[in-house]
């Protein structure tokens, strides 16, 4: 029986795209899963925020997403973000003109008895200057999920999301 | 006979995409190719240093060929009071030592949080104010390394770790450290912060992507 990270998936973002959805990565076989991602956007920052998709492919827009971040700024004071009942988890994922580099937990999405939980870290540079980002998150929904979709409120251009699941 | 043992044709193999029956060597063979079906799992120990004798630098100089990679720090330990521990970048060999670094680090403890920001800092930093009063205190935590043999996109890291502090307490740290500058970094370099001489046990693994 192997024990590691586990590669799952790979998706690739090779054109100007305000959305990518990444499905058939949660199953029975993983609790945990880990998600890999560098985003590069069209222009500044672009903050990619995910909502969890079924079985049946419906993405879950209802308000059913609570979260808290902290943005770290390298030239100015930090500043929390955070919200209940929301219909995604904002800015859970990040790309910059630069490049990012996200790695994000994920708990137990395919359990259909308890809530999936998110927890994550990124750096991405924002003009000239660092930002870092430290998140959590909740989906208030005892359902299984096996995908997720991620919005761009600027068009990510290129990167990769890999999806790995921790034995 | 076709690539991989097969009689006429091999259908196409690729990593998670295997079709046929194999023998053995077919397996070897694919698995040098990197067109086997992993069974081991994706995080690969590149290499462990344990250090004993307090140094005042250590170099990684082997990346692999990976995108992401994971250092872990157990009981780290800088030998000067108050002080930590930091990692520089080569690019393409040479050491980069001037003030081009930039973090955002939140420092935790029971008693105060706080920030720790620059964009004019000459290392990443992690792990501060160990104490040599308390031979408790230790640095234990991991960075993620992105990007770093990529010659076309900035460096980054993402760190967290814990230990105990020069005010006898719990303190940990969580944070962002960027060198932004579109280079290749080949090599990395762990340093004592400020001064001083470190011991520690230091784990390099690679993530592995496939496509």
């Amino acid at each position: 029986m192997a024990t590691n990270l586990q590669f799952i998936k790979s998706q690739s973002i090779t054109s100007s795209v305000a959305n990518i959805s990444i499905t058939d990565v949660f199953s029975a076989n993983y609790n945990v899963y880990k998600i890999v991602a560098d985003i590069t956007s069209s222009s500044g920052d672009s903050d990619g925020s995910l909502q969890f998709i079924d079985a049946s492919d419906n993405v879950e827009t209802g308000s059913n997403y609570d979260w808290a971040m902290l943005i770290m700024k390298s030239e100015t004071s930090f500043f929390e973000y955070k919200n209940t009942g929301q219909a995604n988890m904002t800015a859970l994922f990040h790309g910059t003109e630069q490049g990012s580099a996200n790695t994000i937990y994920v708990y137990n999405p395919f359990s259909s008895s308890s809530y999936t939980f998110v927890q994550g870290q990124a750096s991405g540079e924002s003009g000239t200057n660092l930002r870092g980002y430290k998140n959590i998150g909740v989906f208030k929904l005892a359902e299984s999920m096996t995908g997720f979709k991620l919005t761009f409120d600027v068009n990510a251009t290129s990167g990769n999301i890999n999806v790995y699941g921790v034995k | 006979m076709s690539e991989f043992g097969y009689i006429p044709e091999s259908p196409e193999q690729s990593a998670f995409n295997n079709k046929g029956i194999f023998k053995p060597k077919d397996i070897y063979n694919l698995d040098q190719a990197d067109k086997w079906t992993p069974q081991l799992g994706q995080l690969e120990l590149i290499e462990t240093k344990t250090i004993t004798s307090a140094v005042s630098t250590l170099d990684f100089d082997d990346l692999g060929s990976y995108n992401v990679h994971l250092l872990t720090i157990n009981d780290g330990y800088n030998t000067s009071n108050g002080k930590g521990m930091a990692i520089r970048l080569y690019e393409n060999g040479v050491l980069e030592s001037g003030s081009v670094y930039q973090l955002g680090n939140q420092d935790c403890t029971p008693s105060f949080f706080a920030e720790d920001r620059g964009t004019t800092k000459n290392a990443f930093r992690f792990g501060n104010n160990t104490s040599t009063s308390y031979t408790q205190s230790n640095i234990n935590g991991y960075l993620y390394f992105y990007n770093f043999l990529d010659s076309s996109k900035y460096s980054f890291a993402t760190t967290h770790f814990s230990g105990w502090s020069n005010s006898n307490e719990i303190q940990s740290t969580f944070g962002s450290n960027a060198l932004p500058q579109a280079s290749t970094v080949n090599k990395f370099q762990i340093m004592a912060f400020d001064v001083g001489a470190f011991t520690g046990s230091f784990s390099l693994f690679g993530i592995k992507e496939y496509e």
